[in-house]
């Protein structure tokens, strides 16, 4: 047992290669450092991984975390950070998913999970109330994510288990490969679930019934977790529009801001965004609020699709970002066929940012004569064909054709086309952009170019700009704005409380919030400033691995569409970020947190942040 | 008298009920220590069906208990179990048809709802609105009434 609270006190490690299974205590002093998932999976990844290793090969590491306030009475806290290199990015990947895993996990008596090594054959992992074996996956290789699940929870006679799977992407190891989870939700970014894949690892199930989980200030913990209730009841955002229409009311926001992506970011606005909007999707694909676990939030959906091409299709109601890649990205106007495109991704378990901008790329390149016809199998992908798209994708999901091609996402495939594609291959650091404009707000375009991930929305976030607390058409202050936010990010996916309670605990720098909640349910006694340096400790940490990788100033860049076409019209027309622009909110952001203008942290920073312990290479 | 009503069409499997209900009986989380549970046997999860006492007025817990620990209370207009008549035996969860009585995974006694004293807490934190409070006569009629607004 910890001396903190609300933790398990232990981690199970599965070795692939030699079959053994053991578990090992979760030291008080590491918890303190590091608090909990993004910060533990961060520092086990670094520690027990070597540099430049092969994330496909048989030295990679798969850690999975569950956080402190998963598994206690604190509402809209139930994920599972999983973590490794990636394959798309040959750098850090932290990518998380919703559903009833993470808090099934600790019930069963574990924070976490160390995959190492690779099975020689297919297998997955069992783990039942503190037993966990490794059992014969062959029989389910090559299935679908959902046909997985069911068939595991029939060998396993307990429908409720918990399941975390990677499909047939994973298994040919597409570079954005996700690992779904529970069936509706995804840790769809970075391919991780090619790592999975590449370890021959086709699940981990989980029953937990038998932990208890305890808090250390139960009055304070019930107080807080009250307010926020009180807020869910009465705040029409968080009580009512999230269940209605989850994160979709974003579409028409963004166009009407002039930052909706569109057709590759040629442009900002889609003139079909109408036919794409939420009330559209709840009156055409709505059909049952899901929840992950202790949320009472409701964002997720199943849908049956009334109308279009795939009438009839039940699955899981695509989410704001999927709308975007599949969408107007692509240049697709109509419902059906985007909530089939997020039906391929989640059966076949890909990323649907990747895939779809991945796609669009296509798209441009064939427009533009880069790529013809005939290497594309025959396909004529022009921008708002569907029936080209949906064939891409789902040769895609499986390799084949041009599949292959596509399936190593738009950095490599520009590096292969070359003859300017570099230009618009939408991806940072190798990580397809999330759907929300780089140049339509400042404080994005620094927040994507430091981001350890890349193209994520989920490191530095848009909502303070687009909310317009901040001027998304400035530069002033932003290094500022992108440290505070990015403090929270972390803290957020380290306490594991999801993106949509940001509202209520806060977006823009550690507050006492942050800090009352850790303290009541874990019992640190932590002040801010302590608080502080756990977030910059963990932000520092992932840069040190990416540093370690090889990645520098010169990664910390935007794709250059964004940095010489200014935005062609609508709303924001006429805003881009010059690469001086950028360069003069670097050289700030190194500054403020202590890196050297190359963009590798300083040895004092290091130092000061007590990682010098772990950080090896340090100059 | 009041019930705990469940309408399962709204619940989305959140099992905020099962935490709430784990935290304020035994003062740590365990859904497994929850007076009411959340099947939910859909492939995406889309088919939730939260399961608790009904209070019967001729309990066929209390019929199969051979120790008089479990009673329908006139007065308390509830199934009352008094701890210390209770042998142990899980007659009492083998008997309920709705599958509401659970045995705890210590003491082997029952975890049965005692409608938190007339204050619900699954009921004040299901945000669905899956589970209400409501004083009836009988749970069929309030359903019918219900089924006749859809």
């Amino acid at each position: 047992m910890s001396k903190y609270s609300a933790y398990c006190g232990k981690i199970l490690r599965v070795n692939l290669t030699t079959g053994a299974i053991t578990e090992e205590k979760l030291s008080d002093e590491v918890l303190r450092k590091y608090v909990g998932c993004n910060g533990l999976g961060a520092y086990y990844l670094y520690k027990e991984t070597e540099q430049g290793y092969d994330p496909l090969g048989e030295k990679s590491k798969l850690v999975f975390f569950t956080g402190p306030l998963t598994g206690t009475i604190f509402p809209c806290a139930p994920k599972i950070g999983i973590f490794g290199k990636s394959p798309l990015t040959a750098a850090f990947m932290d990518s998380y998913a919703g559903g009833h895993f993470g808090a099934e996990l600790k019930f069963a008596g574990y924070d976490g999970l160390i995959i190492e090594g690779s099975s020689s054959k297919p297998v997955y992992l069992w783990i039942d109330n503190g037993k966990a074996e490794l059992r014969d996956a062959a029989q389910h290789w090559g299935r679908t994510t959902t046909d997985t699940r069911e068939a595991i929870k029939k060998e396993i006679g307990d429908e409720l288990v918990r399941i975390a799977v990677i499909g047939p992407s994973g298994e040919k190891k597409v570079n954005y490969a996700c690992i779904m989870v529970d069936g509706t939700h995804a840790a769809g970014r970075g391919g991780l679930g090619a790592v999975m894949g590449a370890k021959n690892l086709k699940a981990v199930a989980v029953k937990g019934t038998a932990a208890c989980i305890d808090v250390a200030d139960q009055e304070k913990t019930r107080a807080i977790v009250e307010d926020i209730y009180q807020q869910i009841r009465t705040d029409k955002a968080l009580g009512e529009t999230l269940s209605k229409y989850g994160t979709t009311p974003a579409t028409q926001t963004n166009n009407a801001t002039g930052i909706l992506g569109t057709r590759n970011w040629q442009k900002e606005t889609f003139e079909e965004a109408d036919s794409l909007s939420h009330l559209q999707m709840a009156e055409k694909l709505f059909k049952k609020n899901i929840s992950c676990f202790n949320c009472p939030l409701r964002c997720a959906h199943y849908c049956e699709v009334k109308g279009g091409q795939y009438d009839g299709l039940k699955t899981v109601k695509p989410q704001y970002e999927t709308v975007y890649s599949f969408g107007s990205l692509c240049g697709i106007g109509d419902l059906s066929v985007v909530a089939k495109a997020n039906h391929i991704c989640n059966e076949y378990g890909m990323d649907t940012l990747s895939a779809g901008v991945s796609i669009a790329f296509i798209m441009e390149c064939y427009e533009k004569g880069l790529i013809s016809q005939e290497e594309l199998d025959g396909i004529k992908a022009e921008f708002g064909n569907a029936e080209a798209m949906i064939t891409l994708l789902e040769k895609t999901a499986v390799r084949e054709g041009i599949g292959d091609f596509i399936s190593q996402g738009t950095r490599k495939m520009s590096q292969k086309i070359g003859r300017g594609s570099n230009a618009f291959a939408i991806n940072i650091k190798g990580l397809e952009l999330a759907g929300h404009s780089v140049r339509g707000y400042k404080g994005m375009s620094l927040g994507y170019a430091v981001s350890p991930r890349g193209g994520s929305h989920q490191d530095m976030r848009h909502l303070p700009e687009r909310g317009g607390a901040f001027d998304r058409k400035t530069v002033e202050g932003k290094e500022k704005l992108v440290k505070d936010v990015t403090s929270t990010t972390v803290i957020r996916d380290t306490f594991t409380y999801c993106a949509m309670l940001e509202g209520n605990i806060g977006r823009v720098g550690l507050t006492e919030k942050h800090l009352n909640i850790i303290n009541a349910v874990c019992g640190f006694g932590f002040d801010l400033a302590e608080l502080q340096e756990v977030a910059d400790r963990i932000w520092n940490l992932e840069r040190c691995f990416n540093v370690r990788e090889g990645l520098s100033r010169k990664d910390d860049v935007l794709p250059e569409r964004f940095m010489t076409e200014p935005i062609p019209e609508g709303p924001s027309q006429g805003m881009y970020t010059p690469k001086e622009e950028l360069d003069g909110m670097l050289d700030k952001y190194y500054a403020l947190v202590g890196w050297d203008q190359n963009g590798i942290p300083k040895k004092e920073t290091v130092q000061a942040l007590g990682l010098d312990e772990i950080v090896q290479n340090l100059k | 008298m009041k019930r705990i009503i469940v309408d399962a069409t709204k619940c989305a499997g959140c099992r905020a009920c099962e935490v709430f209900c784990s935290d304020s009986h035994e003062n740590v989380v365990n859904p497994g220590l929850s007076r009411i549970t959340i099947i939910n046997p859909g492939t995406l999860e889309e088919k939730p069906i939260p399961v608790v006492c009904r209070q019967c007025q001729e309990p066929a817990c209390g019929a199969a208990c051979p120790a008089d620990a479990l009673k329908y209370d006139p007065e308390a207009q509830m199934v009352v179990f008094i701890k210390e008549n209770c042998v142990a035996c899980g007659n009492c969860a083998d008997a309920c048809s709705y599958g509401a009585i659970t045995l705890h995974p210590e003491t082997g006694m029952p975890i049965k709802c005692n409608l938190c004293g007339g204050d619900p807490t699954c009921v004040k934190h299901c945000t669905a609105k899956a589970l209400t409070y409501e004083e009836i006569p009988d749970e069929v009629i309030i359903k019918k009434k219900r089924f006749l607004q859809k």
